[in-house]
């Protein structure tokens, strides 16, 4: 992904050769655009072209951010957060070093058209349905694989496991008069 | 309706009538300067006096072919009307906050996924055509927003094809600021969390599922 923006090639995200990159973007840059919690609630069972999850808007908006934005977050990545050099450097699309009004500038909005026609024929392949399926599956297999870090305690009990000790509890008693009739 | 010809007559009578009368000139002042002067023109060729002149309330006054009498303001078109209210200092509506709580939902589980930039100028944006009779596809961005909203806080459409202007107008001198705002907001947020999430080097744990190698920033 960081080659295709230091490369001014982002349009090329959706080709076959940028798999990857086109993963890391789904991964960073589309939650923020989607809202984290909608992208957690939906990233399972509905493919990235679907307009109920990810819009063309909202994707191309992400390219747009990402480019717009490259050259500032690496020189925060490079110097750290605190860096006053990151701070003063101007972003893409901004008409001024210090304007942050980058929104109207006709060379972005532009581009954003441009990023939306690519994505718009390209969600129509049955390549990029087939990437698409392979990350949702992916994220599928993910919270298997996750150790929940909330109740923990609570949840080994009740499954019958402790932290480090992984021999089944014996089952709770169960009570011989229903009390409920 | 207040007489303003006598004015020394007037300066002699009871305090209730001076009130009045400043009152008017007050009232005269907030009317914009063009209607001001069709009402005169109107009320010199019905030989009138213009203080007689009655502006009676814009949702009263009929569209008609043509002026036709000095004591209503009525409007040769629709736009003419639309561009009173569009002017005039009251006839905007009064802005709740819990309305635009509501407005701000709505903007954002539907309005931002689609609209990221608005596609109208500045002039189109602050005060939209709502006269024309047009199909949905084909009406302005701010316009289709604003009938949009109208519908998401459940308001009842005054006309047979959805809402007129009488509606839209104040509705949209309201609010729209806030909606402008609201947008720019919610682009700048996305920036802000976007820019932590790289700055983070990875997100939801797919990292590790992919091996982005290229994404180990700090590592």
């Amino acid at each position: 992904m960081r080659e295709l923006c230091r490369t001014n090639s982002l349009l090329d995200i959706r080709n076959t050769e940028n798999t990857e990159a086109f993963k890391a973007f789904v991964c960073v840059v589309l939650p923020a655009v989607v809202r984290k919690l909608h992208f957690r609630n939906n990233r399972c069972h509905k493919p990235i072209s679907n307009s109920d999850f990810v819009s063309i808007p909202d994707e191309a908006f992400g390219l747009l951010i990402l480019e717009n934005n490259f050259d500032k977050w690496e020189k925060y990545v490079a110097n750290g957060r605190k860096c006053d050099i990151a701070k003063k450097t101007q972003t893409k699309f901004a008409p001024t070093e210090r304007s942050t009004n980058w929104a109207s500038n006709t060379a972005a909005l532009t581009r954003y058209n441009a990023y939306y026609h690519m994505i718009q024929q390209r969600r129509l392949d049955s390549e990029q349905q087939d990437l698409e399926k392979e990350i949702m599956d992916s994220f599928q297999e993910e919270p298997g694989n996750k150790i929940r870090r909330t109740g923990k305690r609570r949840f080994a009990e009740m499954d019958g496991t402790t932290e480090g000790n992984e021999e089944p509890m014996p089952p709770l008693p169960i009570a011989a008069i229903d009390s409920f009739a | 309706m207040v007489d303003n010809s006598d004015n020394e007559a007037s300066s002699e009578s009871s305090d209730e009538e001076q009130t009045e009368v400043r009152e008017y000139k007050k009232y005269l002042k907030s009317i914009p300067a063009k209607y001001l002067k069709r009402i005169r023109a109107a009320a010199t060729k019905e030989n009138l006096p213009v203080a007689t002149v009655n502006v009676s309330d814009s949702s009263s006054a009929e569209v008609a072919s043509a002026v036709t009498c000095a004591t209503t303001l009525t409007f040769t078109t629709e736009l003419e009307e639309m561009e009173y209210l569009h002017s005039h200092p009251s006839k905007k509506e009064t802005r709740s906050p819990f309305v635009f709580k509501s407005i701000a939902n709505y903007l954002k589980d539907k309005v931002f996924p689609t609209v990221k930039f608005w596609a109208d100028s500045d002039m189109k944006f602050t005060q939209p055509d709502f006269s024309k009779k047009v199909q949905t596809e084909k009406k302005e961005q701010a316009r289709r927003i604003c009938e949009k909203i109208l519908e998401h806080l459940g308001r009842e459409p005054d006309s047979g094809s959805g809402y007129s202007y009488h509606m839209c107008v104040p509705f949209w001198r309201a609010y729209r600021t806030e909606i402008k705002d609201e947008l720019v907001r919610y682009r700048a947020n996305v920036g802000s969390q976007a820019k932590e999430m790289y700055l983070e080097g990875k997100s939801n744990d797919m990292y590790q599922l992919f091996l982005i190698r290229s994404l180990t920033i700090f590592g």
